[in-house]
């Protein structure tokens, strides 16, 4: 009976681990963290992005992230993009914004965005013709000394 | 045990640092046996003379900060605190109600008001108490407009509060800590030295002692308020004094008082005339 | 709560000069994410769109999400080409939409 017990625990325990965990997250459907292959596929389908023709100024290490100073432009202009988009991977909702700009505007947005941890801001650039091209830069997010658990103390 | 203080006051920043990765206890599980008693070590609190301290005392927390914070607080468009300034001078235009004159009806232009910030808190004699800005806006608010008073923290308060001491920008702070002053500011500093909350620092073991040291990715800055109300990014939102003495206590885990109490006002005191010969920035941005 | 914003928008320009337009609005760009002291959610609430029109075109159309940051800043430059009307709105997730104008006037080059 214990000995039953016992091979029964193995088993369970040998099957868990045997199954690797990216399998076991891909089973559920959930994407990992900071992984934009999902979001991109369901916008995008199975368009790639070309690495660049698009330029993103931000600091690479930053203070808080909870105001991080992005600017997103297009140099790939002839013709110039339709769209600009900015993703934060590792964000609990990755996709940021999407600029829909048109003549005489340019091309080049600038913001302020939330990073809630360390990771790649990504910016897109969607053109008339489907075409896409993009960037990424690593943004570093440095945490701060004392954890702000208690932020909602005011609210009324 | 017996550390000698700086030691003792590393310790307990290292436990504040396991504390906060931890994802931090409530306070409200601690066991009575296991909270320090708050006590002020006797050598730290030496008598202050104004003529015995050079001035201006320290630097601003504006140092503190990198590059692109510093350019967002000089950005005077894009600094978020400038929307308290705009809907201070909202309120000051408008008819508080009831037949009430304006804020601009006594006052004029919100300008006239320049140095005020720079002045508080000062002992009111009308009053017999310590009065900080909040509390002087208050204080026309009810006996001269018959408005009911703003509530501590509430956005009206604040946005006036940011809009006169707006007002100040670059005034240096210069409070008066002499005659009926002396008192409250004597228990400032006090409280300034007193050891408190589950990992007994005082205000001083971080803001004295390791300003300009590390704490995680923050460097400590000296805890000088000529900036305040502050748009604070912790908070994504703009902040009183006696907002950010709340939070400093609760983030050493001590129990914070009432914002507008005594002992706050007290500290308020000390902090003012610490901070003096500082320009006054608000809205200041800080992290 | 009303919304409430400052804008930069440029009153004058030569035609084919690049002029910029600042918006900031006031506004706590709530995610739905934070819990209050009470444990309780606090209920999401955005400004989840931006647009400009300049002399009756569109010119920008911004969707935003909860990764933009409180009391949201946007910016962004145009050509001035006619002299024309600038009309900048804001709308938030709860139906309420705030609107800023000013008329930009371009002188021949």
């Amino acid at each position: 009976m214990d000995r039953t017990r016992r091979r029964l625990l193995r088993q369970a325990l040998i099957t868990v681990t045997a199954l690797p965990l990216a399998q076991v997250v891909r089973a559920a459907g959930i994407p990992r963290r900071g992984d934009l292959a999902p979001l991109l596929r369901e916008r995008f389908g199975d368009r790639q992005p070309e690495e660049g023709g698009i330029e993103l100024e931000v600091s690479q290490v930053v203070e808080n992230g909870n105001s991080v100073a992005v600017t997103v432009r297009a140099t790939d202009v002839d013709p110039p993009p339709r769209h600009l988009y900015l993703f934060m991977p590792r964000n609990p909702e990755p996709f940021g914004a999407r600029f829909t700009i048109a003549a005489p505007a340019l091309p080049e947005v600038s913001t302020r965005v939330r990073l809630s941890a360390t990771q790649n801001l990504t910016a897109l650039a969607e053109y008339p013709d489907g075409r896409l091209r993009g960037t990424a830069v690593s943004v570093l997010v440095t945490l701060g000394a004392c954890i702000d658990d208690n932020y909602a103390e005011w609210i009324r | 045990m017996s550390l000698p203080g700086p030691t003792k006051a590393l310790w307990a920043i290292a436990l504040a640092l396991l504390a906060s990765c931890s994802g931090g206890a409530s306070p409200g599980r601690v066991t009575p046996d296991r909270v320090t008693p708050d006590r002020v070590a006797p050598d730290r609190v030496a008598p202050v003379t104004p003529e015995a301290t050079p001035s201006p005392a320290g630097r601003s927390g504006y140092s503190y900060m990198g590059a692109e914070l510093r350019a967002l607080q000089d950005d005077s468009f894009a600094n978020p605190g400038m929307l308290w300034v705009d809907r201070g001078a909202t309120l000051w235009n408008e008819a508080p109600g009831g037949g009430a004159q304006r804020c601009a009806d006594c006052h004029g232009e919100p300008s006239n008001l320049a140095g005020v910030a720079a002045r508080l808190p000062a002992w009111s004699a009308a009053r017999s108490r310590l009065e900080n800005l909040e509390m002087r806006i208050n204080v026309c608010r009810t006996l001269r407009q018959g408005q009911d008073a703003w509530p501590w923290e509430s956005e009206p308060l604040l946005a006036m509060t940011t809009l006169v001491a707006h007002q100040s920008r670059g005034t240096p702070l210069d409070v008066r800590i002499d005659g009926p002053a002396a008192a409250a500011f004597a228990r400032g500093q006090r409280e300034f030295e007193r050891e408190r909350g589950q990992l007994g620092l005082a205000c001083s073991d971080c803001h004295s002692r390791y300003a300009g040291a590390r704490l995680r990715g923050d460097l400590v800055s000296e805890g000088m308020i000529n900036g305040f109300p502050i748009y604070r990014l912790t908070w994504q939102t703009l902040g009183s004094r006696q907002r950010m003495f709340r939070w400093c206590n609760e983030a050493v885990r001590a129990e914070p008082y009432p914002a507008g109490h005594e002992t706050y006002l007290d500290l308020e005191l000390y902090l003012a005339w610490r901070a003096r010969g500082l320009p006054i920035e608000t809205p200041a941005v800080r992290r | 709560m009303t919304l409430s914003a400052r804008v930069r928008i440029p009153q004058q320009a030569q035609a084919g000069e690049i002029v910029e337009i600042r918006t900031l609005a006031n506004h706590p760009m709530e995610t739905g994410f934070r819990i209050d002291t009470q444990g309780d959610r606090v209920p999401r609430r955005l400004i989840d769109r931006l647009t400009c029109s300049y002399a009756g075109r569109r010119i920008l159309d911004a969707e935003l999400h909860p990764a933009i940051a409180a009391n949201p800043y946007l910016a962004f430059r145009f050509v001035a080409d006619v002299s024309g009307e600038i009309v900048v709105t804001w709308h938030e997730d709860t139906g309420e939409t705030l609107e800023e104008r000013g008329f930009l006037e371009v002188r021949p080059a």
